[in-house]
């Protein structure tokens, strides 16, 4: 199932669909929001309102959702305890399979998929370990990890965005 | 807290390789109250809540479910420094065990190198253990150089409170604890607006300025407040603050000059570890908060 049908079934699901349609455009998750705060097309709320609307191309193909930071601050404070952060973690990852990834954002999870650290040991950090009298950290069983991300997809979805934003740049 | 406490210790991956001055000041004070620390060998990233929960639930929660898996067979609770890896880890332990179908997902993805998630374990934030768990009590008896006349801002790291249904340690409007760790050293904490302003760290790839303008709000207040320095809970929240904030005074052409520590930095500072013992390297001159307390690097 293509990525867009995915949030179109999961918005529409029964439960799903009583959880996001009491929103009633109150503005809480956007008054309470760091980013709104500073830049102002950021607004959660028209995020929920396009997706509640049915306007499933426009909220995948937005590099708005990207900017939340995931502080949970909506979530926290929504009347009607909507998890709005938790929500937009989905329209990430359903925007991600349709190839939508900003570009520093897919090397840093392309290295956490091959070396399965978000930042890898270093040679100066090995030396900065040993000044502290730390041990040296156990190394990551990398082929474990990699096994785990191929198993859920992870890295053929990095793979596939990768060379749908080459052909797009040629 | 008994003398027996031992925890799997997840240092996480910034704390490990790009931080390690954190786990040394970690470590001397875990240490100073028997708390164990014992190796989790071949663990990987937490997986990070932004750049692989953002892009995959699926794949956060298998490479979740195996960084559990290796605390399980140790038989310790899991203790990390970092916020992100406590979310992650904490997120996917109770999902596991209250949800069946996430935790027959993490199950199947385990199943290709033999693990099993059993739900054996708890996660734990140093925040919480030396607040909770061994107690403001004990650790006032330890203090050596009271820090008195030291205004410190706190920043607890959103992923400490929130989703607070998960957490549940402390209220993520008006958290005390980090503040009550801060005053047993016999520093005052000082009330500022926007404390609970997230630091815009996650985004900084996405769109750096913006990043920063979040940033730049919390240290504005801070300064405003009049403090001394900022004392954070979270390693992501101090690359934020401390390594980035010459580049934010640079984007917006403005000085702040705010030293920034990580709790158990200045828990070290105050029961009397010199600084060069723990490292302290940092990108912000701490020089003139220390000397304010009359500690001295050399």
């Amino acid at each position: 199932m293509a990525a867009i049908d995915k949030l179109r079934a999961l918005v529409e699901k029964e439960g799903y669909r009583k959880k996001l349609a009491i929103c009633y455009q109150c503005g809480t998750c956007t008054g309470g929001c760091p980013v709104a705060y500073v830049k102002s097309d950021y607004n959660p709320r028209r995020i929920l309102e396009t997706a509640i609307l049915g306007h499933y191309d426009e909220v995948l193909s937005s590099d708005l959702i990207w900017l939340c930071t995931s502080c949970h601050s909506c979530l926290e404070r929504c009347p009607q305890r909507i998890e709005v952060s938790e929500f937009l973690i989905d329209l990430k990852n359903f925007a991600a399979e349709n190839g939508n990834i900003p570009k520093l954002l897919l090397e840093r999870a392309k290295r956490i998929a091959e070396t399965g650290q978000s930042t890898p040991s270093s040679k100066a950090s090995v030396v900065w370990r040993e000044k502290l009298n730390l041990a040296p950290i156990s190394p990551v069983k990398v082929e474990e990890a990699q096994a785990i991300l191929q198993a859920a997809g992870f890295p053929a979805m990095l793979e596939r965005t990768r060379s749908q934003a080459d052909g797009t740049r040629s | 807290m008994g003398q027996e406490a031992k925890y799997a210790w997840f240092p996480g991956c910034w704390v490990s390789n790009r931080m390690p001055h954190i786990e040394a000041a970690d470590k001397r004070v875990l240490d100073a109250f028997g708390v164990e620390l014992v190796e989790m060998k071949g663990m990987s990233c937490c997986p990070e809540p932004y750049a692989v929960l953002g892009l995959g639930r699926d794949a956060w929660l298998g490479l979740a479910a195996r960084n559990l898996t290796i605390a399980e067979e140790l038989k310790h609770d899991i203790l990390t420094p970092c916020p992100g890896c406590y979310h992650t880890l904490k997120a996917a332990n109770t999902g596991f065990r209250n949800d069946p179908s996430q935790r027959r997902r993490a199950n199947e993805l385990l199943s290709g190198i033999n693990r099993e998630f059993k739900g054996q374990i708890e996660v734990e934030h140093t925040v919480n253990v030396l607040h909770s768990k061994i107690g403001l009590e004990k650790l006032a008896g330890a203090i050596k150089h009271p820090l008195s006349g030291l205004r410190v801002a706190t920043h607890y790291g959103c992923h400490l409170l929130k989703p607070s249904r998960l957490t549940g340690i402390d209220d993520p409007e008006r958290p005390m604890m980090l503040d009550e760790l801060v005053q047993v050293t016999g520093a005052e904490t000082v009330p500022y607006m926007r404390k609970t302003l997230c630091c815009g760290g996650p985004i900084g790839s996405v769109d750096e300025k913006t990043s920063y303008a979040i940033a730049r709000e919390k240290l504005l207040k801070v300064k405003q407040a009049g403090a001394d320095c900022l004392v954070v809970a979270c390693p992501a929240c101090m690359i934020q603050y401390d390594a980035n904030q010459h580049s934010i005074e640079k984007t917006f052409s403005e000085t702040y000059e705010i030293p920034v520590f990580y709790h158990t930095e200045l828990l070290c500072l105050a029961m009397g570890v010199a600084p060069k013992e723990i490292g302290v390297l940092h990108q912000v001159k701490i020089d003139k908060a220390l000397e304010r307390v009359d500690i001295h690097r050399n």
